[in-house]
């Protein structure tokens, strides 16, 4: 699955551990999320569309199929040159 | 249920194992020396270390329970790891004092067997999600 979780942290200029700490999850599992490593349970995935105020589908998408499921809502910025 | 944090359970752990070293150490002694006859007590008393080794097996699975989905994840992989290798490895051992004649060995090396593996199925594990 891939995901916008970094985005919507960093909107929120949120270092891992917070995020980390809003969830009640270990920093590595906010690490292990974010470069899609680790696709979370279901329990955590709309913990976290609560926490961000946005539903699951918004967050996490498998790039598949047609519509908004298939890309990102969020897309990450282009690094200041 | 209580969350144990790294340095709470490495205390609880190291306080489990000053214990199982007294136990031992207190056991050999006294039946070493024979200073106790009646054997259910020689038994008893020989036994007595595993007191610790079950609150070292209650303060694993603490750990585990109070652990997050990722990190539970982690330790069932490295677990099933260890517990293949073991199987695995003391099998092949089995199978090799039948056919060439291997020493016999204590049952006291199953534990630093699956021990080991165990560790080296926490960092196969841990690389995985990094």
């Amino acid at each position: 699955m891939r995901n916008c979780l970094r985005v919507l942290r960093a909107e929120r200029r949120w270092s891992q551990a917070d995020l980390a700490g809003e969830l009640g999850v270990s920093r590595q599992t906010i690490n292990a999320l974010e470069t899609e490593k680790y696709d979370p349970s279901l329990p955590l995935a709309y913990k976290i569309g609560r926490l961000f105020a946005r539903p699951i589908e918004e967050i996490f998408f498998d790039g598949e199929g047609v519509g908004s499921s298939a890309q990102p809502a969020l897309t990450v910025p282009a690094p200041a040159s | 249920m209580e969350i144990l944090s790294g340095r709470a359970y490495a205390t609880r752990l190291a306080m489990w194992l000053v214990l199982y070293a007294g136990l031992l150490f207190g056991s050999l002694t006294l039946i070493d020396r024979n200073l106790v006859a009646w054997l259910p007590l020689r038994v008893a008393l020989g036994l007595s270390p595993m007191i610790a080794g079950f609150g070292i097996l209650f303060l694993v699975m603490g750990r585990y329970r109070s652990a997050d989905e990722l990190q539970q994840k982690i330790m069932a992989e490295s677990l099933m790891f260890a517990f293949g290798a073991t199987a695995i490895i003391t099998f092949s051992y089995g199978f090799l004092q039948r056919t060439a004649g291997a020493p016999e060995l204590s049952y006291f090396w199953v534990w630093p067997v699956m021990g080991s593996a165990w560790l080296l199925g926490s960092v196969i594990a841990q690389r995985r999600y990094e």
